[in-house]
């Protein structure tokens, strides 16, 4: 143990003026500025010129502004598909080099660590309960946190009690942070766990570690059901469950670490590892365990996307919903089946645009994915020229990069190139979109079409569009948009579409099959987009032509006609028209008997839609 | 003539530099008050450096390009000097092009604020939306209220002055906090729930020029969407009557509630003894109610409607109306007007008129009118109008300015501008887009400058007064 450490006077004064001088700052910005304004009121959208910074950052009106462009560029970067990684980098990095700049040198792994922990498992965007309107990036609270607890560090007031908290929230509302005291109580865990790692003999180890472990327990619990409950992730991410992994394993770990901080030090030590790597390995050791520990959990975010989509396929959709909310981040699951569980379920609101959205407000995400849809309702727009609908959804969102650059796309396709040319040029400000942006821009501003080089990759989503208008409806009469069920089933297929050029088939299959199993050949006959794109060479699958067939029987002979007309040649093969034709001979004569038919066309669909219930 | 000749003969010369380089904004060809912001404006595609002079009487005012930035305090100085004067605005480039137009300054100062809501241009979720104010004679810029302060979900609309006094002022916040929010020196700050009998609430205002009254219409709005089509929404109402309110005793009277007639947008003469109005004669019933389900073909009907412009007399003292008098015939015309306000010296009348429908903001083809009240001549206001939608307007205090909103850009950001008022002529000068201090703001400022109102000082009240105003429960009766 080392030796009790004499704290200089001038120390003790030191730290002593910087807290009241940050509680005085404290104060004047809670009094003055608490209502705070942002123009930009989108931290997912960081504006890398001089006027966004100048912006964020004037210290007139945004306490922290400095700080807060800096958020609202990490999470801005963590959006990038082909960057998101920096920020989960980035900060962790640049809180280990301040506290090993800060900390003496021996100390650096002890002080680290646990901010590392606590940083990576808030990397992420939306984690809204911690967050006060306008500041929403965690990761800035926790850098001035860092920064602070670095501060400190450097002072070294020693205390032995949770006071320590209380230089750092200071020092943390004086970066400009007002919700300083939802992070007292990390500051003075922190600063705990950091002393018992240093093992100094201020205090019993045992003692200290049993009071950390429930203090901080106490603490990261909210934070851990924030994380999952609030938590969105950045799209892009292609082994998302994995991510997921990674959370829970280290918020477990960060949970766990006092407990572990309280049990571990009774251990004997990892033999030839000495005793800087020995808590390095520990940590290494709790966050592999807790991953384990997940994957195995019945709740894992995999496990249910498989069986919200076999529910889905089963058209239980009942199931489906229930099995996502058993785990509150239903986030695998592909959100078109989300919504078409929910409509069809009676669960989507119906009258999205009768009233405001309130997607706003904090709520569970699962929650917002119920009311607002802004996914779907943003490709039905671009799908259709009521680009409000695209519009709608973006505002529910939020403007993020993505979302810009989706609002100039529609724009452009529904033949607003000065509408697109705003979007894009705003776009142009963002970091790591700026040579994209401009190079839509100056196509469109020299009015090019879809054949330039920077405008040619909308060509297959404008080909999209005329292949789904004939199966999203546009009445005539009335003139208005009506998120019926009919359109919302044709436009998840158009979602699908859009987004991927062709339906994901195993998708596509599934969802046709489930028409299928539950006699929906109307559903069917619209799809016949669908099945054409899957299927663009050779005639439809057996079951496919079978449930068309079945469909056609049943209409008059005008709408027959009038359905063949839109089939494209090749859909139906001879021998499947002709079994057809004899099946329904055999079914209309007098007489006919389930049973002598199914000996026959047992193995069809129109002998399933017709006799088996 | 001759200036007139002398500029087409540089504008021939030097074309080959006008057809490569832009001005954004061009403030070229316009009038200004003289206590208006620096002007300042970009140039692009320009070859070489680019100078930019105004001159005048000899003076000289000069500024680097290609980001025109007028230096203040001389901008000030110079308008002032020459206040009453044409000046000439001459653009060189390295190359030897440039251009030269020439501005006129005039004498009569504009209010000195421009109150607005930002708004993003969205049609259900507003998300964050604000009133904010800005110093027409620099580029200050402060937020009155937003709704952040309170709840992201709540709506903040109508703000209006009575004849641009800063300290006499209401708006509306809904779905969250529901009230009008009045602010008056002789009533104080009020909060009230303003409704007709019939449930309908207060929407749309009109301070009556004593301060005593507002004239409110209560409508039940609703929005669509279109399918197809230029216009991407469409927003009706399916029923809109009108109210007074009393701000002395806190009383409502109702003006006019027949069901069938739609009255919308009041708007009262400098004398307070005029009410002027949007009506639609449908001729409907409150049976005809189930038949504006959404969706359905009645439905439709409604936002069909042409709206006239009519006009009641009033009594202030007895508080009464007299029968309307239709000044626009709009079925008749084939038209919808909307939004009438009249001039401060009460001849003219500048009404936002489109093919059909009551809100134009919407409608591509919505334009500024003009209604000569002694005459009883209206035409459109070609001087102002562009291909895209013109709607939202206001005179300044003294009548010699008016703001507007445009949509001209791009069909979708709405932009103020201002244009000077000849009173004599009825006539107004080529408008320009409200100046800021980097003009590249207006390209990428993703809000909507909605309803600019005028206003002769800056809001005394600070956000945090109003939303102590917001949050306090609704009194009166």
């Amino acid at each position: 143990m080392s030796a009790r450490v004499q704290i200089r006077p001038s120390a003790r004064l030191l730290s002593g003026g910087v807290a009241a001088a940050a509680l005085v700052a404290c104060a004047v910005l809670v009094l003055r500025l608490r209502p705070v304004v942002w123009k930009l009121a989108d931290q997912t959208f960081c504006l890398a010129d001089w006027a966004g910074f100048r912006e964020a950052a004037c210290p007139g009106l945004y306490p922290g502004g400095l700080l807060r462009w800096l958020s609202s560029l990490l999470m801005t970067t963590g959006l990038c598909d082909a960057c998101w990684w920096v920020p989960y980098l980035l900060l962790p990095a640049a809180l280990a080099a301040a506290s090993w700049f800060l900390v003496f040198p021996r100390r650096a792994a002890a002080a680290v660590a646990p901010f590392l922990l606590l940083s990576a498992s808030l990397l992420h965007v939306g984690t809204s309960i911690w967050n006060l309107p306008d500041y929403a990036f965690p990761m800035t609270n926790l850098l001035g946190l860092g920064l602070a607890y670095a501060l400190v560090a450097v002072l070294r007031p020693r205390t032995r009690r949770h006071v320590a908290a209380v230089p750092l929230a200071c020092a943390l509302c004086a970066l400009g942070f007002v919700p300083f005291g939802l992070y007292a109580p990390y500051a003075g865990a922190l600063l705990l766990v950091d002393r018992l790692q240093a093992g100094d003999g201020a205090c019993s180890p045992r003692v200290l570690g049993g009071v950390l472990s429930g203090a901080a327990l106490l603490v990261a619990a909210p934070f851990a059901a924030a994380a999952f409950v609030y938590d969105d992730l950045a799209p892009g991410l292609a082994l998302g469950y994995s991510q997921s992994v990674l959370n829970g394993a280290l918020l477990t770990a960060f949970g766990a670490w006092p407990v572990a901080a309280f049990l571990l030090p009774a251990l004997p030590e990892i033999p030839r590892l000495g005793t800087r790597l020995a808590p390095a390995v520990r940590l290494a050791v709790l966050s592999a365990a807790s991953g384990l520990v997940l994957l195995g959990l019945p709740h894992h975010d995999l496990r249910v996307q498989l069986r919200m989509e076999r529910c889905i396929a089963e058209r239980r959709f009942a199931d489906a919903l229930a099995a996502g909310e058993g785990n509150p981040r239903p986030l695998r699951m592909e959100f078109a089946y989300r919504v078409l569980a929910l409509w069809r379920t009676g669960r989507l609101e119906t009258g999205l645009f009768a009233r405001p959205f309130t997607s706003h407000h904090r709520t569970t995400k699962a929650q917002e994915r119920q009311m607002d849809g802004q996914d779907l309702l943003f490709h039905y727009g671009l799908l259709l020229p009521a680009r409000c609908v695209a519009m709608e959804s973006v505002a529910a969102r939020g403007w993020r990069p993505g979302c810009l650059r989706l609002m100039g796309d529609a724009a452009f396709l529904m033949g607003e190139p000065d509408l697109a040319a705003r979007d894009w040029r705003q776009l142009a400000r963002c970091p790591f979109r700026g040579a994209f942006a401009r190079r839509r821009l100056a196509a469109v501003e020299a009015g090019k079409g879809l054949d330039d080089p920077a405008l040619a990759d909308l060509a297959p989503v404008a080909e999209a569009d005329a292949l789904w208008r004939e199966l999203v409806r546009v009445r005539p009469q009335p003139p208005f948009f009506d998120l019926g069920r009919d359109n919302l089933e044709c436009f998840v297929y158009g979602r699908l579409l859009s987004l991927k050029g062709r339906p994901p088939p195993a998708i596509a299959r599934l969802v046709l099959a489930a028409y299928l199993l539950e006699k929906d050949v109307e559903a069917l006959a619209r799809s016949r987009g669908v099945m054409d794109a899957l299927c663009p060479e050779g005639p439809w699958p057996r079951v496919w032509q079978q449930g068309m067939l079945a469909h056609l029987a049943r209409l008059p002979e005008d709408g027959r006609k009038a359905l063949v007309d839109t089939l494209r040649d090749g859909v139906f093969t001879d021998d499947e028209v002709a079994r057809f034709d004899r099946f329904v001979v055999e079914f209309n004569a007098p007489g006919a008997r389930a049973e002598d038919l199914r000996a026959r066309y047992g193995d069809t669909y129109y002998y399933y839609d017709v006799f088996v219930q | 003539m001759r200036n007139a000749l002398q500029i087409c003969l540089l504008a021939c010369i030097l074309a080959p530099s006008l057809f490569a380089a832009k001005v954004f904004p061009a403030y070229f060809g316009i009038e200004v008050p003289p206590n208006i912001a620096p002007l300042n404006f970009d140039v692009e595609g320009a070859r070489g450096a680019v100078r930019a002079e105004m001159r005048a009487g000899g003076d000289v005012l000069a500024a680097e390009g290609p980001r025109v930035r007028w230096p203040a305090k001389a901008w000030r100085a110079f308008l002032e000097r020459h206040a009453g004067e044409t000046c000439e605005v001459r653009l060189t480039f390295g190359d030897g092009g440039g251009l030269t137009a020439t501005n006129r300054i005039s004498r009569a100062p504009v209010d000195s604020h421009l109150t607005y809501r930002l708004i993003r241009p969205g049609y259900s979720d507003f998300g964050v939306v604000g009133i904010w104010q800005r110093d027409l004679t620099g580029f200050a810029e402060r937020p009155l209220y937003r709704n952040v302060q309170v709840d992201r979900g709540q709506c903040v609309n109508c703000h209006t002055y009575n004849a641009a006094d800063p300290g006499t002022y209401l708006f509306h916040t809904r779905f969250g906090h529901d009230g009008v929010q009045i602010v008056s020196p002789r009533h104080g700050r009020l909060k009230r729930r303003i409704r007709l009998p019939s449930g309908l609430n207060a929407v749309y205002p009109a301070w009556h020029p004593s301060g005593d009254f507002i004239a409110f219409s209560a409508n039940e709005t609703f929005q669509v969407f279109y399918e197809a089509g230029p216009d991407k929404i469409e927003v009706a109402d399916k029923r809109s009557d009108l109210l007074l309110y009393s701000l002395a005793d806190d009383a409502v009277v109702p003006i006019e509630e027949r069901y069938g007639d739609f009255e919308c947008f009041p708007a009262w003469d400098p004398a307070g003894r005029r009410l002027f109005t949007a009506r639609a004669r449908t001729g409907y019933t409150e049976a005809d109610a189930g038949r504006f389900a959404d969706g359905g073909p009645g439905f439709a009907a409604l936002t069909n409607l042409c709206y006239d412009l009519v006009v009641r007399d009033f009594d202030p003292a007895a508080r009464t109306f007299s029968e309307p008098r239709i000044l626009v015939d709009g079925p008749a015309s084939g038209l919808s007007v909307t939004f009438p306000r009249v001039s401060p010296d009460g001849r003219w009348l500048v009404m936002t008129v489109g093919p059909c429908g009551v809100f134009h903001v919407w409608h591509g083809a919505a334009d500024l009118w003009i209604l000569d009240l002694e005459k009883g001549a209206a035409r459109p206001l070609t001087e102002l109008n562009s291909p895209r939608s013109e709607s939202y307007h206001c005179f300044s205090r003294d009548g010699r300015w008016m703001v507007f909103s445009s949509r001209r850009e791009d069909g979708a950001y709405t932009r103020p501008y201002l244009a000077a008022f000849d009173p004599e002529k009825g006539a107004f000068s080529r408008p320009f887009l409200l100046p800021v201090e980097d003009p590249a703001e207006h390209r990428r400022r993703m809000w909507s400058y909605n309803v600019p109102e005028f206003s002769a000082g800056p809001v005394r009240e600070s956000p945090r007064d109003l939303r102590r105003l917001v949050v306090a429960p609704a009194g009166g009766k």
